[in-house]
């Protein structure tokens, strides 16, 4: 099956000037990023603040340009569109297939256009409807994400966060878009209405054949949603795997550290974390040589400082370690003779 | 440092009763806090959870009298009884009186979210630090400083001496958040609020702090009083575990306990609502509770949580429930657990 996006030696690179007057300086935000997702799937992208796992959404819906690299989408009925070489013109009608939803509910629609406006924008930049058949439109996509289009006509204080999260999800989906990248689309919601959130996200996945690409630092999220997770370290993809086997026998150390320091809501699983958390996240500008987790990492060796690794196929997973084969890493699940399926809530 | 002898005969903190009302010129009065009662031992961990706006800040704020100028303790008493020492009722005391100021940064002290918004951005750590002891204790500067220094070594910041003529804006999140434990901690004080200490932290630097939290906790024999929305960090930290909903407590227990039997229909809920570390065989389809919380304005008399319980009946929206002991100092508010024994099995 042929991947529907697939990004490839992707690079983005920041220049910055340190305080007014100081000289220019370059930030690698993403180096050399290669990931596909196949249509139909949920591909999660995580990692710590600063790891590039946003800025590689936004380089993706081409909302800021790449340094190197290119982003290829395959629409089902047309030949292949290498999207980092398009002009904004030529982008345009591809933007209907790629749509995107924001983590903040509050600060991603207009506080000045009413629902109707707001949710209606795509369908009139595009020219896909007008009138009638636009109201139409736009109420239907409202009711189906749960809002109903008697509201319509208010402005977007009058919701609550959930809802206003909705009303974004319903701003993507007007268009029927082939891909939604979804950067923390849940993160800022209270737990009852994360769980609301995402039901209705699986739901419209299946309702409207979406692929997803989900970002998101919360990996008990990314566990119940994803098909396969991307775990990313300094602008670096460490881990390509089917989550399954990702949680179950994690190949990179960072994804071990990551699976450990999870929060479980299990007393009884407490106290996994068997040796400390080592360090900080390095500043970008700072990034060490070689493996760039090779400061924190328990395993490093002499080559890790001085060899950066290549992404290089391990059993199911892709990896960036120089000792991936050998490594005996820890998981997130209970050893499978106790299934979690004995802890019942009531 | 000794641990010090918790008192079999009275608890550290008592929440009695306790009712918080914003008064606003324009408006009715909010009662953000309805009725909690907490229990906390000392050297243990209580952890409040609850959605935003249940009013867990609220109470622990209020435990340091700590609460904005238009805000009250209508109702209720906070009963403070630190180790061989009179029992004080915080919520009656003026928050500016010298018993208040006396107990607030040296027998109870706290840490809060965002540490660079907490931290004063003008002055460096060390001396935020240093003034803290020198205002409870008689130490001259160079001896707070000694102390300062200790206390950042401990806290796990390298290089203490000198990161402490640094300012906050020069130290990463984490850095900030341990400067902030190392000044809570600075009068060994006897309870320890942590309001969503890690909430702003990545993961990894999340679990550093929690590791050192329980730690300290073990040198220095404080209770903690610990604020969080995550379930998983409850699991992690807790001993206890207090569930508020809308300014009430609806349920308080062991951790263990609670988590393994949640018997009132919003925690029960609230535990069917995360996603669990499961295989995908294993996995269950989210049960979200339907609707939103509603405004403090717009509460039950009754049960708050009413509006959204799949067990509501007839006297839920009209009666307050009664504290129901349900297991070894296991407590719940629901009139399933009382009225009718017939559907109490629905929440066994």
């Amino acid at each position: 099956m042929s991947a529907l996006l697939s990004v490839e030696n992707l690079s983005k690179t920041f220049t910055i000037r340190s305080g007014l007057v100081g000289p220019l300086r370059t930030l690698d935000a993403l180096s050399d990023v290669s990931l596909s997702v196949a249509p139909g799937e949920t591909l999660a992208i995580v990692g710590e603040s600063g790891c590039g796992k946003t800025t590689l959404g936004r380089c993706i819906v081409k909302a800021m340009p790449v340094t190197a690299g290119k982003v290829t989408y395959r629409p089902p009925d047309h030949a292949p569109v290498e999207i980092t070489a398009l002009d904004n013109r030529a982008m345009k009608p591809w933007r209907r297939d790629i749509r995107m939803i924001f983590q903040d509910p509050m600060s991603s629609l207009n506080p000045n256009m009413r629902v109707f406006d707001i949710v209606a924008e795509p369908l009139r930049v595009h020219k896909v409807a007008r009138g009638r058949e636009l109201e139409n439109r736009v109420a239907d996509v409202l009711s189906r994400v749960g809002i109903s289009p008697d509201a319509m006509g208010r402005y977007p204080h009058a919701f609550s966060g959930g809802q206003r999260q909705r009303i974004g999800i319903a701003r993507a989906l007007v268009l029927e878009p082939k891909l939604v990248i979804a950067d923390e689309a849940v993160s800022a919601l209270d737990v009852s209405i994360q769980a609301q959130v995402l039901n209705l996200l699986e739901d419209l996945k299946s309702e409207f054949g979406l692929t997803y690409i989900f970002v998101s630092h919360d990996l008990g999220v990314v566990n119940y949603i994803a098909d396969r997770v991307v775990v990313m370290y300094l602008g670096h993809v460490v881990e390509n795997a089917p989550t399954e086997s990702l949680f179950e026998r994690p190949r990179h150390p960072y994804t071990e550290v990551l699976l450990e320091a999870l929060p479980i809501a299990d007393p009884t699983r407490r106290n996994r974390r068997e040796k400390a958390v080592r360090g900080e996240i390095p500043y970008l500008g700072n990034r060490p040589t070689g493996c760039p987790f090779h400061t924190r990492c328990r395993h490093a060796q002499d080559r890790c400082r001085s060899e950066k690794p290549a992404l290089r196929k391990v059993g199911q997973a892709e990896v960036a370690c120089h000792f991936a084969e050998s490594l005996e890493l820890k998981g997130a699940y209970e050893p499978a003779s106790v299934t979690p399926s004995t802890r019942t809530l009531a | 440092m000794t641990p010090q002898t918790p008192m079999v005969d009275k608890p550290l903190l008592k929440i009695e009763d306790v009712e918080i009302a914003f008064s606003s010129p324009d408006e009715a009065d909010i009662v953000a806090v309805r009725q909690v009662d907490l229990t906390l031992t000392a050297g243990k961990t209580l952890c409040l959870v609850g959605e935003s706006g249940c009013g867990k800040s609220v109470t622990a704020r209020a435990v340091l009298r700590l609460l904005d100028q238009n805000a009250s303790i209508s109702r209720g008493r906070i009963l403070f009884t630190p180790p061989g020492e009179e029992t004080v009722d915080i919520g009656a005391l003026k928050s500016d009186s010298l018993s208040m100021r006396a107990i607030r940064g040296n027998k109870i002290s706290m840490i809060f979210q965002e540490p660079m918004s907490s931290l004063s951005p003008v002055h460096t750590i060390g001396d935020q630090i240093d003034e803290m002891i020198m205002l409870h204790e008689d130490l001259k500067p160079k001896e707070a400083r000694e102390r300062t220094v200790s206390l950042l070594d401990q806290v796990g910041i390298p290089g203490p001496r000198e990161r402490a003529d640094t300012y906050p804006f020069q130290l990463s999140g984490g850095l900030r958040q341990r400067a902030m434990i190392a000044m809570a901690l600075a009068c060994t004080p006897n309870l320890l609020i942590a309001d969503e200490p890690t909430t702003a932290l990545d993961v990894t630097t999340q679990a550093q702090i929690l590791d050192l939290l329980k730690k300290l906790q073990d040198d220095y024999g404080m209770a903690m009083l610990f604020i969080t929305h995550d379930l998983g960090v409850v699991a992690e930290i807790a001993d206890e575990v207090a569930v508020m909903y809308l300014g009430d407590v609806v349920e308080q227990g062991d951790v263990f306990e609670v988590f393994r039997a949640p018997r009132h229909p919003y925690t029960q809920a609230l535990m069917r609502s995360i996603p669990t570390m499961a295989r995908k065989a294993d996995r269950q389809r989210l049960s979200p509770i339907k609707g939103t919380v509603p405004s403090a304005k717009d509460r039950p008399q009754g049960c708050a949580f009413t509006s959204r319980c799949p067990h509501a009946f007839e006297p839920c929206p009209t009666v307050r429930p009664e504290r129901t002991q349900v297991g070894e100092g296991h407590v719940a508010r629901c009139h399933l657990l009382t009225q009718d024994t017939t559907r109490a099995e629905e929440l066994a």
